[in-house]
């Protein structure tokens, strides 16, 4: 689809690379930083990870830096409350999240009440209640999926409610992404083959979905070609830190395109089975992507097709005649599919998750209609339709 | 001297023209949103499918769209129930109420939404309009707007204005869209409040 008009926002800096953690004291210096508020979890703890980066901020001048831990995976308002009470207790002036999306959300969240004010993140629920720029926020993601790093968003869930409340705001967006391979070394197969799938879901939406633009599709295609060509290969050597640098950066590209194009119906029906059936969001996301693209076909039939080249690289693409490349993108991600299950035991279908009903379907389908996401996907989606899908997807 | 001369920077026959000028730009918006609004509370009279998407959303919501920089253009719905009530949108409103706001950042904007050169969901795409509020509440008055859409426009017009045209047979179009019409007709006379 040409766009008639558009618009990109990315004020993130990256640093992307080998000893890229180095890196980070100047950069927090040259911010005016002197005493940033580390906020993590205990499993990035446990894997050793906060030493690492504690170590290098201190060889890099920035001393004695206090810590939170206490992330959850599923993160609330209350934690958001206590990470900024520490955060007053000891003056910070900043804050570097280090751990995946639930880390970082939280980071941004508890951004927002050091720099604003307050205590209950509440408050600045819904898009634009966020006025002016907050403290300096650096991210170190240790899971190559969310791309939240990029992103202008944060999820945090409501304990009186269980609800996930948004919080939407160019001024949440971090300062610096940092991107080191040591960060994510150590992840598990089924994460990295999970958080893998949610970049490329990303990045594929991006690139079918309406709001895509030039500039994100260029950050989509460079994303899905990272992830075809690594994901599996860093299953089957989880230690190979280019692949892992590779793989972490795709998230990134995907974290760009996505933000400034949005998604489509395999977030909708991702969020929706997540809230129904608590699956991991990757799960979802590789689940429901052939599906839903089949879905899409009738009207992206071209922009699938062109995905082939960075799926399958450039001798598939040019001895695949244009008519069958649509379908034969779809094929080469049931395939990345199959391999992901073979190597991480990934689900491909609702009913290899385990966890959910057929019986459910009817609810999800309800749900996701009304999900945001829907706004940009090619085509409409009716009850009945999104049903369908779920079916397909159920196997 | 003109255009094809290269040695005149801006010459005066390459200076953009607007189609149609801003005011009038306006006015039309202005007299389509208040005939919108009208026409979203009379589809919610006549229409099952709407009255039913209304009343998956909560009692009391106002609905705003309104255009940057032209306070005195927009319009108010009110959601009561199974149905949409028009409010006159320089009016007072509750302020208490919970609130969906659709902002055209630009009356150009508005104008080519309105007018049918950009569908509504190309132009969030293209960025031209801004939401706030409850996203779900959102996606619930748009299905509301594109069923509207569908009933009282002709097809070759509607599926500029919706996404996914989910056209209905004539059959059971002119009649529904007689009664819809028939009720603006009402609403219109009794007066938007």
């Amino acid at each position: 689809m040409s766009s008639g008009y558009y618009e990109f926002f990315c004020p993130v800096k990256v640093l992307a690379g080998h000893h890229a953690l180095e890196q980070v004291p100047f950069e927090l210096a040259t911010l005016g930083v002197k005493r940033p508020l580390l906020v993590t979890d205990a499993g990035v703890r446990r894997a050793g990870l906060v030493d690492v980066v504690v170590a290098a901020l201190e060889a890099g001048g920035l001393k004695a830096v206090p810590i939170f831990d206490a992330i959850p995976p599923d993160s609330s308002n209350t934690v958001v409350a206590k990470a900024a009470e520490l955060s007053r207790d000891h003056r910070c002036d900043s804050l570097v999240a280090l751990g995946g999306g639930s880390v970082i959300d939280t980071a941004k969240a508890v951004n927002v009440l050091t720099s604003l004010g307050g205590d209950d993140i509440h408050a600045y629920a819904g898009s634009g209640k966020i006025a002016r720029k907050l403290t300096p926020l650096f991210v170190l993601p240790t899971t190559s999926g969310t791309g939240s790093e990029v992103t202008n968003i944060s999820v945090v869930k409501d304990e009186l409610t269980g609800l996930k409340q948004s919080y939407q705001s160019p001024f949440l967006m971090p300062d610096a992404a940092v991107l080191d391979p040591r960060l994510t070394l150590g992840l598990p197969p089924f994460f990295t083959a999970a958080t893998g799938m949610d970049a490329m879901t990303h990045a594929i939406e991006s690139y079918v979905c309406m709001q895509k633009n030039p500039l994100s599709d260029a950050f989509a295609v460079k994303a899905i070609e990272k992830i075809a060509r690594n994901l599996v290969l860093v299953l089957e050597s989880p230690k190979d830190a280019e692949g892992r640098l590779e793989l972490a950066q795709a998230a990134t590209f995907a974290g760009i395109a996505f933000s400034n194009s949005m998604v489509g119906l395999v977030h909708a029906l991702g969020h929706t089975t997540g809230a129904v059936a608590h699956l991991p969001h990757g799960v979802c996301m590789s689940v429901f992507l052939p599906y839903v693209l089949e879905f899409n076909l009738d009207v992206r039939r071209d922009a699938i097709g062109e995905l082939l080249l960075p799926l399958a690289g450039a001798e598939v693409f040019a001895r695949t005649p244009v008519p069958e490349r649509a379908a034969a993108s779809i094929a080469k991600i049931r395939k990345l599919r199959d391999e992901l299950y073979r190597l991480a035991e990934l689900p491909r279908t609702l009913a290899e998750t385990g966890k959910v009903k057929r019986g459910d379907l009817p609810r999800i389908a309800e749900l996701c209609v009304d999900d945001a996401a829907l706004a940009m996907n090619p085509k409409d989606v009716s009850r009945a339709e999104a049903l369908a899908v779920l079916e397909r997807a159920f196997g | 001297m003109g255009a094809t001369d290269p040695t005149v920077p801006f010459a005066t026959d390459a200076t953009p023209r607007r189609p149609v000028p801003y005011g009038a730009e306006r006015l039309y918006v202005k007299t389509l949103l208040k005939l919108v609004a009208g026409l979203l509370e009379a589809v919610s009279e006549t229409d099952e499918v709407v009255a039913a998407e209304v009343a998956g959303l909560p009692d009391g919501l106002l609905a705003e769209m309104s255009v940057f920089g032209a306070p005195d253009v927009g319009l108010r719905v009110q959601v009561r129930g199974r149905r949409l009530v028009a409010q006159d949108f320089e009016g007072a409103s509750d302020e208490q109420a919970p609130r969906i706001e659709i902002v055209f950042k630009h009356i150009t904007n508005a104008f080519l939404v309105f007018s049918f050169q950009e569908g509504t969901a190309v132009a969030f795409a293209h960025g031209r309009m801004v939401v706030e509020g409850d996203l779900a509440h959102a996606m619930r008055l748009v299905r509301c707007l594109d069923r509207c859409e569908t009933i009282v426009l002709p097809k070759l017009i509607a599926e500029r204005a919706v996404k996914t045209l989910r056209g209905l047979p004539l059959a059971e179009q002119l009649p529904l869209a007689a009664r819809t019409l028939g009720s603006l007709a009402r609403v219109l006379v009794k007066g938007i409040r």
